[in-house]
């Protein structure tokens, strides 16, 4: 399967939007996938990605999502992942990206790298 | 001569003498993958030293063995007796080719090229799909050529664009973790909020921890095709253990400091506050938790390194000429002296401080001998494995199927008498392969199993160490040994003896039976030439047999040949030294006792007669002997016998010093000792004496 799909929901009427993703969230998607994040914390207070689908992900791909989520601490809005499976949890244990505190931004503990699920 | 190749040829000669025991340990246990990998490991090192160090035609023939080894290890092929025969004589070529460096004679090509020429026959053609023999073994050799791994601190950050320009970061951190273990830790701190972020650049760079034994080129190379893409800083945080030497790597602050990301100022600002330095650093904003999260990373992956590599190390040694220990003895031995002499000048004075500090002298002084006698134990097990490759050709030789066990090889001998003791010792077990076992037929016939066995052992008993050889075999024929030596004129037809006196006879200057036996125990020598090498060691050799049964040879050592814990007695003016391990007890002799004795030289010892011998006489030494003399009562060779003396002085330890050429003929002495006031004693031969006195009896 070619491209990145994203499939939005709203969950729990509480103002949360769940981006469902398959597919690749590779570099030529980046764009695409940003201005969905944006335009997702514009409309809702708590934003999920759920990243369960994905066959592939790059490094513009995690650093969307790290972006995202100091958005989402600047801007006071939820943000987290879910349904981290193998491919995600591959890329981000390769990449590096997995730890055990959050950076200086993240003030209210909510790093998505951290908790050793990923 | 290059050290480099000595060191080479010393570590080549052990390694072939695992390979020797390992063989023949395989050829008992064939299944055993230990030992396979034991044998392979051996000869891979051969080679590869081998080739490192100009030993061309060592490393050629040994790839060869190693090759069909290999096939062995990845279960393609099983250990037969051919196999085993065959890498045994390539093991003979390999230490042959070695002694010719040094001047030996040279190997001939046509013998290695027999050798593998056999083992290829051995192996089997090779099953379809399965990878080529010659593939299996360069893959092994890039893995170990490259030697100890070393921890690489990289710190890899990647132009912006670089992911625009085709570049996938990830694909370079997975390459890298081809190359060893491997941690990476992604800094993510100039990653922008969602506003700023330009997608498909890259805001991301990494510190990895990589340990490898590739090398840093293999490093650079992953990262070859965005050199100019990147900032790479390669540093090696841990050598591999050349220059650490314990398990603990650097605190955080030193890792963060080496890495540019604190200055030394901001650390010991922080330092000085004591608390735990990771959480201040990030409290007070100085650096960024992931910054720390990164160096507690790449603390903990050294920290992980060097304990692995500090448990496979700690039971290490290191190499030192054998000269180098001699001399240490040596120096060991004059200082015992000197002590000997503080302690005795010490008293004389009376000086209370004098004497505590001669005291604290002495304790330390012991403890130093013991040290260094220490030091030069090695365990017996090296020469028992060379008999097992004596048993097994011999047999082979002699048409007999023997097997050799050994018990307490792990036995601690000084290194001296270990290698004095190996002419001996091979001569024992000829004698028992040859006259001891015999043959199959034979042997089912007289109702015991086929297989002979010759069992070795070595055992601590007090002060010294027992080594007996214990055969199954027919045993002494003792009508035939007593025939022999009232023939050669050693007993007079007449004599009663008992078993052991005879069986004693065969170790009897001239009783030498060689000219009549095989070529395996024929070397003319003597069971006599044994007994004098055993004297020399100041050991003892004693013999059992049952006729049928077999015959057990029992020798005593003592543990070391340097200092003896003695009894330092006088006659006249002059000291001497008996070994106090064989002396029993101290009796008096008064005229009266001498007079009532008739004549003859027998005292009573709580109602029993002990010979003695008068050493005044013997030592012709001039002048009265005092009215009471002072029996000192050995044990030797079963029987106890006094040696009479002016006086008993007391316990010495000597430190045994050679009589030197120009005395080396002296009977009845085994050497000199220099005392505490500088006068030198003689060291008695006391079973030496004892038997020169029980021939002139039995002569008279």
């Amino acid at each position: 399967m070619d491209g990145l799909t994203i499939i939005r929901r709203e969950e729990g009427g509480e103002g949360t939007l769940v981006l469902q993703l398959s597919g690749e969230l590779t570099i030529p998607w980046a764009g695409e996938f940003r201005q969905a994040l944006l335009d997702a914390f514009d409309r809702a207070a708590s934003v999920v990605v759920d990243v369960e689908n994905l066959d592939a992900v790059d490094i513009t791909g995690l650093q969307l999502l790290c972006a995202a989520h100091r958005t989402s601490c600047a801007r006071g809005k939820g943000f987290r992942l879910t349904g981290e499976g193998s491919a995600f949890a591959e890329a981000a244990g390769l990449a590096g990206f997995t730890r055990h505190v959050g950076c200086a931004r993240d003030v209210g503990k909510t790093c998505i790298w951290t908790g050793g699920n990923i | 001569m290059d050290a480099h190749r000595q060191a080479y040829r010393e570590e080549a000669y052990e390694l072939l003498a695992e390979l020797e025991s390992s063989l023949l340990e395989l050829e008992e246990t064939p299944e055993d993958m230990e030992l396979i990998g034991r044998v392979f490991r051996a000869m891979h090192t051969i080679k590869g030293s081998g080739a490192m160090f100009g030993f061309e035609d060592i490393a050629t023939f040994t790839h060869e063995v190693e090759t069909v080894f290999d096939l062995v290890r990845n279960g393609k092929m099983t250990v037969t007796r051919d196999l085993v025969n065959l890498t045994l004589r390539a093991r003979d070529l390999i230490k042959g080719m070695l002694d010719a460096s040094e001047g030996g004679d040279v190997v001939e090509g046509r013998e290695a090229a027999a050798v593998i020429a056999g083992l290829k026959r051995l192996v089997p053609p090779p099953e379809i799909g399965d990878p080529l023999p010659a593939k299996q073994v360069t893959a092994t050799d890039g893995e170990q050529a490259a030697g100890g791994a070393v921890t690489y601190r990289i710190r890899f950050r990647p132009v912006p664009e670089v992911t625009v320009n085709g570049t996938n970061p990830l694909l370079l951190l997975a390459e890298l973790r081809q190359l060893g273990e491997c941690r990476a830790v992604a800094q993510l701190a100039n990653v922008p909020e969602l506003e700023e972020l330009n997608p498909e650049s890259c805001h991301v760079y990494w510190d990895v921890i990589l340990t490898t034994g590739r090398g840093i080129d293999a490093i650079k190379d992953v990262f070859i095709f965005i050199e100019d893409d990147c900032e790479l800083k390669i540093d090696v945080i841990d050598d591999g253990g050349i220059l650490d030497t314990d398990a603990d790597y650097k605190k955080l602050g030193i890792i963060l400091a080496e890495r540019g990301d604190l200055t030394r100022q901001d650390m010991e600002a922080i330092l000085a506050k004591q608390k735990r330095f990771g959480e201040l650093l990030v409290e007070q904003g100085i650096v960024h938790p992931e910054k720390v999260e990164s160096a507690l990373v790449e603390q903990q992956h050294v920290k992980e390194v060097r304990k692995e590599r500090q448990a496979q190390e700690s039971a290490s040694s290191i190499r030192v000429p054998a000269e180098k220990l001699d001399l240490l003895v040596n120096l060991v031995g004059e200082l015992v002296t000197v002590q000997a002499r503080l302690s005795q000048t010490a008293t004389g004075r009376g000086d209370a401080l004098l004497v505590s500090i001669a005291e604290e002298v002495e304790r330390l002084t012991n403890e130093l001998r013991d040290t260094a006698l220490n030091i030069r134990m090695l365990p017996i097990g090296t020469t028992f494995s060379k008999f097992k490759r004596l048993v097994r050709d011999l047999s082979v030789e002699l048409g007999k199927d023997i097997e050799m066990t050994t018990d307490g090889a792990e036995t601690e001998l000084d290194k001296t008498v270990i290698e004095k003791l190996n002419d001996p010792l091979v001569h024992l077990i000829r004698n028992s392969i040859d006259h001891g076992i015999e043959q199959p037929d034979r042997r089912l016939a007289a109702g015991k199993p086929r297989q002979g066995t010759v069992h070795l052992a070595a055992v601590h008993s007090g002060d010294s160490v027992l080594i007996t050889i214990t055969d199954d075999g027919a045993g002494l024929d003792r009508e035939a040994i007593r025939a022999k030596g009232i023939e050669r004129g050693i007993i007079p037809a007449t004599a009663e003896l008992s078993d052991k006196e005879i069986y004693n006879l065969i170790f009897a200057p001239g009783f030498s039976t060689a000219r009549t036996v095989t070529s395996v125990s024929g070397r003319g020598v003597g069971m006599d030439v044994v007994k004098k090498a055993i004297d020399a060691l100041r050991g003892t050799i004693d013999l059992t047999s049952e006729r049928g049964k077999g015959t057990t040879i029992t020798i005593k050592l003592p543990l070391t040949l340097a200092i003896i814990e003695s009894l330092l007695v006088k006659i006249g003016d002059d000291c001497f030294v008996l070994p106090l391990s064989i002396v029993e007890e101290c009796v008096e002799l008064t005229r009266e006792d001498v007079k009532n004795a008739h004549g003859r030289n027998l005292a009573n010892v709580r109602d029993q007669i002990v010979p003695y011998v008068p050493l005044r006489e013997r030592f012709m030494v001039k002048g009265e002997a005092p009215e009471i003399e002072q029996i000192v009562i050995t044990q030797v060779g079963g029987g106890r016998v006094g040696f009479v003396v002016d006086h008993v002085i007391g316990e010495h330890q000597t430190v045994i010093k050679s009589l030197g050429k120009m005395y080396k003929d002296v009977k009845g002495l085994s050497g000199a000792t220099i005392l505490g006031d500088g006068s030198v004693a003689l060291i008695l031969d006391i079973p030496h004496l004892v038997r020169e006195v029980e021939l002139e009896q039995a002569v008279r």
